[in-house]
């Protein structure tokens, strides 16, 4: 097991992430007794987990990100992604930190996103949702004839108003 | 099965205050046929998708799907089938 010096600005998952898989964040917080959103201490020596990369190595030693470059459709939440390309919201956050947005980002349909590969007891998941017309899109679902109420309480920051 | 109830327009059903529990079977079996897969995220390959077959030629389809979901959600399914009527009638119950 290694161990990590928390230097200023660094978060659990910026650090999970340099070391290789984002993911990790939330084993090296509870490793560390920690919540993963916790403000660190710059000096603070973390205890690391074994942390499984997403990369691949070749035996030249030439490192290959294992992730993939996917297009959003529209509609699409970042939850909607993970589940169309990783067969499991779980894996939301991770597909949240690699990509450096909020879990919550309000995503443009036909931008980019990177994802990582999905696990092998997910790849039947992932296979149903490869016809993009079985893409989940959640932001479409709005049953027929619904009223959109207006006021402070149900308008939302960047939808319905920017700040500037 | 007792579970919280909702309103047709799919909003919670509050009466008094307070949410209503009470008999759900009839409000799963609706769900599961009109949610798409990966609406539920934790269990992304429930769902029929009904609105999917809307322009379908043959039923068959359709009521193979219902009874598959019907069933993966623990349901024993007697008898589907398609009233002259146009509707879709389902006999399933929870074990």
């Amino acid at each position: 097991m290694s161990t990590h010096i928390v230097l200023y600005g660094e978060t659990l998952l910026k650090i999970a992430a340099q070391k290789g898989n984002a993911a990790a964040a939330y084993d090296i917080a509870l490793l560390n007794e920690l919540s993963v959103s916790d403000e660190l201490v710059p000096g603070t020596v973390l205890q690391l987990p074994v942390i499984e990369k997403q990369v691949r190595v070749f035996e030249s030693g030439v490192q290959v990100k294992i992730s993939s470059d996917v297009v959003i459709l529209e509609h699409q939440t970042l939850a909607d992604i993970a589940v169309q390309y990783l067969g499991d919201a779980e894996r939301l956050m991770e597909v949240a930190v690699l990509n450096e947005l909020s879990p919550t980002a309000n995503v443009q349909a036909g931008s980019n996103l990177k994802v990582p590969t999905p696990s092998k007891e997910k790849k039947r998941l992932v296979q149903l949702f490869k016809n993009k017309a079985n893409a989940p899109a959640t932001k479409k679902k709005q049953a027929p004839g619904t009223v959109l109420l207006e006021g402070i309480g149900y308008w939302f920051v960047e939808v319905d108003f920017k700040v500037s | 099965m007792q579970d919280v109830l909702y309103h047709t327009d799919g909003d919670l059903l509050i009466e008094d205050g307070d949410f209503v529990v009470g008999y759900s079977d009839d409000q799963h079996r609706d769900d599961i046929m009109m949610v798409d897969k990966g609406d539920y995220k934790e269990f992304p390959d429930l769902g029929v998708g009904i609105y999917k077959y809307l322009e379908a030629e043959s039923m068959s389809d359709l009521l193979r799907e219902i009874k598959v979901q019907f069933t993966a959600d623990g349901m024993v399914v007697d008898e589907i089938k398609v009233l002259d009527t146009g509707k879709i009638a389902v006999d399933a119950k929870y074990e």
